[in-house]
């Protein structure tokens, strides 16, 4: 009976738009569904576009906007929300800031690999393939980082960033490539 | 590595966690906000604020920037040509060479890069909508035909170079078959240039559906019944064609046969003795199409179009191509569509055309062309467009007439916003047959 009473607490399968309804009556468990969903893939872009030292507040004021986003700007996915929010502070601050421009940080990468199972090959293995992002355009590494860590589609990459599909799609292209070439020494981490 | 084995490792690592206090950070920012007043208030506020802007916005726009009417307005492209010809039946074919006198096959390999870049037939779909350019034209016969019109509005010329998205629109959704159907047989298609439109107009347009550019359904007396700006495709585009049928009503099947906009350009002597070279280009990968076609036209005056006249008729002659005819060439450079990231001639350092009479035979002069060009610019932005290219051609001189035949010039090269450089390729295609 107290079951039937209950609101249903927030799950993993609870659409965005669920969660930020339940967010907005008050419920914070939502946002930390939301946070936890999202918030992975959506740091990295940040470390990748501002580095490690700025990635934490461009995370946080994503989340802020979009908590305190009226219905109406919400009517498109949250995920493409989150990630041009993020983008768009991050510009608005390299070009306030020159410091950090042309600037590649590293990416902070784990590996899941259930090959490679010894912790030094793991080390290995994370920090091979993020030298190798690092030393990717950036316009490439961020196709890259939305396509392979944020799962998400060229029409959508497209969109957060703002360029033509057919322009995302050769931005990942090209990277795939440049990647092939600074990884070929690495054979042996694979 | 090839790209499956990149993907591969890619996948085998993911993004570490974030730092575990930004969890806290955000939670506590969240919940501050559930406890702010209600954002009811607050949106009013930025309402208030916005409005405000904006007709300051208005105010300030309407005393800065002079319209059509005011002392001192002149369209944004005035003295830029940007007319092109490609003729869709000859799309998969190589140009209209002679068919009679001098052999081709040594050529074989120029033509096969040459069709590398042109259009493909699907891609030229667009072409066979019958078009009208003038609104008032478009107007009168919505009127008479009692049907809504179809408003394709650009920011640029939409026969010529435009913005990227407009290049995309014309090789895709315009160009498929459904769509060419339905809006040649249902609508009265027009497409405009939204700097030559009447401004009240639209401001009209906008005003009932807010579009920057894209296409438009609107009734023969001014309503708009339906649009799409963004994400157009084939199926986003026949629903648009559908609901602004539904908003108007049933229309009678229309078949009208499409003008040629585009006709006298590469082909022909203009009027003054000069030709209008027509321009494709299109960013390129390994050698193939990477990218929508921008078309382009490339306007020689008689005199310039003399240059390439041998001064000699004997094989091996060779002579340069004068600079300033060269720099002009320099439209070939530019394989995205938009006119604020091609390169003008003053924009080029370094350009070099030359041509050398490879054979004489069949009454014909075989010239060979070689040229380079490398040009920077910084567009409206102020980012920085670096573009190089070297080509090769063939002129066919008619030495009985002392006239050229044809012209054909086939370039390859780097263009991109800095840093990133794309690879590039484009035609340049004359015949004197109209």
């Amino acid at each position: 009976m107290i079951a039937v009473l209950m609101p249903n607490p927030p799950s993993a399968e609870s659409s965005d738009d669920e969660l930020v309804g339940r967010y907005r009556s008050g419920d914070l468990d939502a946002l930390l569904t939301l946070y936890r969903r999202y918030s992975g893939p959506l740091y990295l872009y940040a470390c990748s576009l501002a580095g490690a030292s700025r990635a934490e507040d461009l995370v946080q004021e994503a989340f802020v906007r979009l908590m305190s986003a009226g219905r109406d700007r919400l009517r498109e996915t949250i995920r493409p929300f989150l990630y041009a929010i993020v983008r768009n502070l991050a510009r608005d601050e390299s070009r306030r800031s020159s410091v950090e421009k042309g600037h590649a940080p590293a990416l902070a990468l784990r590996s899941v690999s259930t090959e490679v199972d010894d912790p030094e090959s793991r080390r290995r293995l994370e920090q091979a393939v993020a030298g190798a992002l690092d030393r990717l355009p950036a316009d490439q590494r961020e196709a890259v980082v939305l396509k392979v860590y944020a799962g998400m589609t060229f029409e959508e990459i497209a969109e957060v960033v703002s360029i033509p599909q057919g322009t995302a799609i050769s931005r990942y292209r090209y990277a795939i490539e440049k990647l092939g070439q600074l990884l070929g020494d690495q054979k042996e981490v694979t | 590595m090839n790209p499956e084995e990149v993907e591969r490792l890619l996948g085998r690592v993911e993004p570490a966690p974030p730092p575990q206090p930004l969890e806290r950070r955000v939670l506590a920012a969240g919940e501050r906000l559930l406890n702010r007043e209600p954002a009811r208030r607050r949106i009013w506020g930025m309402a208030g604020v916005a409005a405000a802007c904006l007709l300051l916005s208005v105010v300030v726009g309407r005393i800065l920037v002079p319209r059509p009417g005011d002392p001192g307005w002149a369209p944004c492209r005035t003295g830029v040509e940007l007319e092109t010809h490609l003729d869709a039946a000859l799309a998969d074919k190589p140009p209209a060479f002679p068919t009679i006198g001098p052999s081709l096959d040594a050529y074989a390999a120029l033509f096969h890069r040459a069709d590398a870049v042109k259009p493909l037939p699907q891609e030229l779909g667009w072409q066979r909508i019958p078009w009208v350019t003038n609104l008032e034209e478009a107007q009168r016969l919505a009127r008479n035909e009692r049907r809504p019109m179809l408003l394709w509005v650009t920011s640029d010329d939409p026969l010529g170079r435009c913005c990227g998205c407009a290049a995309g629109l014309r090789a895709g959704p315009l160009s498929r078959e459904e769509v060419v159907r339905r809006i040649s047989t249902e609508f009265v298609p027009a497409a405009l240039d939204k700097n030559v439109l009447p401004g009240d107009f639209l401001k009209s347009i906008r005003g009932q559906l807010p579009q920057y550019h894209g296409l438009w359904i609107v009734s023969p007396d001014g309503k708009v019944l339906a649009g799409i700006e963004k994400r157009i495709t084939e199926q986003s585009v026949l629903q648009t064609l559908d609901a602004g049928l539904k908003a108007f009503g049933p229309v009678a099947p229309r078949a009208v046969e499409p003008v040629d906009l585009l006709r006298g350009r590469g082909a022909g002597l203009q009027r003054d003795g000069g030709v209008s070279l027509a321009v494709i280009a299109r960013l390129m990968h390994k050698g193939a199409r990477d990218g929508p076609v921008a078309y382009d036209a490339l306007h020689l005056s008689a005199q310039e179009w003399s240059a390439f006249a041998p001064p000699a008729r004997t094989e091996g002659t060779s002579w340069t191509i004068p600079d300033g005819v060269a720099r002009k060439f320099c439209r070939i450079l530019s394989p995205v569509s938009d006119e604020d990231l091609t390169p003008r001639p003053e924009h080029v350092s370094q350009s070099e055309l030359r041509a050398t009479i490879a054979s004489v035979e069949g009454g014909a002069a075989m010239v060979r062309l070689t040229g380079r060009w490398e040009a920077e610019h910084s567009n409206s932005e102020k980012k920085k467009v670096r573009a190089s290219a070297t080509a090769e051609g063939l002129v066919v001189i008619d030495l009985e007439k002392n006239a050229v035949r044809s012209f054909l010039l086939v370039a390859g090269g780097t263009y991109g916003i800095l840093p990133e450089l794309r690879e590039s390729g484009a035609v340049v295609e004359w015949t004197a047959n109209r």
